[in-house]
């Protein structure tokens, strides 16, 4: 799974300097490597992680950079609240759900159609993934900025990116009418497993870590 | 019509002539013979967000916005540079815009879709308040609610058929088709 490029044409009403830019690239690769070791761990595979990327987009068009719009995907929301905003968001296809709860457990699946038909156990498998993910993902940026980032209980969507995205948007426009999101993609080659780590601050969040990082 | 320089408006059809309206954007079209070139205004992937369509069949004209949160209550009107933002500075917009291109309050129906809640546990309901609100401003300005396919848990995808006033709405589950007037 490839995010698509970005689009033209686009008022920003944030801007950031060639070298914030940088940095905020290194914070992704930071947080998804140490996220990735996590999962390589957990299934105990090779895992294959991108270059992170950096995106400032208006709201409405946060769903257009994901491929495609029509079939159902799951993803996973972390978010922290309190003084810092921000949200650790994972997509993945639903064959890559599927086989990753097939490997790590003993359930096997052979489809799923809404998050409200799993059972208890699978439902919290998926959270646990989640959670592993966002924590890693969290807790190796804490550390670099001596700050105290805990991602709440993930929520889970089954849906086409477009509905899930409307969720992202509204909890981080409501003030600014640009989101930043700083993307890495996973792919493990032995399981078919393909998806996205989005790592979505607010604006305010973004200001304190510049500042922490002394970064002008 | 009138054509007013806006950048939230979508004006053009691609060449099938479907309008897709993004988050905060809105579309408003005659549906009379002289306008043959729009045939659909279209939304994939309505979650939380709203959808709000008013229509005046008496003068053909017909309006639709993608609205994401409720309300601006924080924000000074004149700061809002996005109305379709929020569903009641969007619900006035849509009307004033109207009015200005032939249609008659007193004849504006209107159809509401969407506001599911698309994560289990939500952390916020953010649909559930857009439709209240929508219900609320929509009350407030006598404007009647032909019928609303809101809330749910599935996020829905919409085409309007301008010319055949039809609605339709599709999940993952199921596909409802609707006439409006």
């Amino acid at each position: 799974m490839k995010l698509n490029e970005g689009l033209e044409g686009v008022n920003n009403s944030i801007k950031l300097s060639p070298e914030q830019l940088d940095s905020l690239k290194e914070l992704g690769n930071i947080g998804s490597g140490n996220a990735v070791v996590a999962l390589s761990e957990l299934v105990n595979k090779r895992v294959e992680v991108s270059l992170t990327g950096i995106k400032i987009i208006p709201f409405w068009e946060l769903n257009n950079i994901f491929p495609d719009q029509e079939t159902n995907i799951f993803g996973i929301c972390s978010n922290i609240t309190g003084k810092h905003n921000l949200t650790v968001l994972q997509i993945f296809t639903k064959e890559s759900m599927i086989n990753m709860i097939n490997s790590i457990s003993e359930i096997s699946i052979d489809d799923i159609h809404e998050i409200e038909e799993l059972d208890d156990l699978t439902r919290s498998i998926i959270s646990e993934i989640g959670n592993i993910l966002a924590g890693h993902y969290a807790s190796s940026l804490a550390n670099l900025m001596g700050i105290k980032l805990i991602p709440n209980v993930p929520v889970l969507a089954l849906d086409s990116i477009g509905a899930i995205c409307n969720s992202v948007a509204a909890n981080y426009s409501e003030l600014t009418d640009s989101i930043i999101i700083i993307n890495t993609n996973i792919k493990i080659e032995e399981l078919s497993i393909d998806g996205i780590i989005c790592f979505i601050p607010s604006i305010d969040t973004i200001k304190i870590i510049f500042d922490l990082l002394k970064i002008k | 019509m009138v054509y007013e320089e806006r950048i939230d408006r979508i004006i053009k059809p691609n060449q099938n002539g479907e309008i897709f309206l993004p988050i905060a954007h809105y579309a408003l079209v005659n549906s009379s013979k002289k306008y043959k070139n729009y045939k659909t205004i279209s939304i994939y992937g309505l979650g939380s967000c709203i959808a709000i369509l008013l229509t005046d069949s008496i003068n053909h004209i017909h309006a639709m916005s993608h609205v994401l949160l409720p309300t601006s209550e924080n924000k000074e009107a004149s700061q809002i540079k996005l109305p379709h933002k929020f569903v009641n500075t969007s619900i006035k917009d849509l009307v004033d815009k109207m009015i200005q291109s032939g249609a008659k309050l007193k004849n504006l129906k209107a159809v509401m879709i969407g506001g599911a809640t698309i994560f289990d546990n939500e952390f916020n309901c953010i649909g559930k308040q857009n439709i209240k609100i929508a219900r609320e401003v929509l009350s407030s300005l006598n404007i009647k609610i032909l019928f609303e396919e809101v809330g749910g848990k599935k996020g829905r995808t919409i085409i309007y058929n301008i010319g055949d006033d039809i609605i339709q709405i599709k999940t993952s589950k199921d596909t409802i088709t609707k006439k409006i007037n």
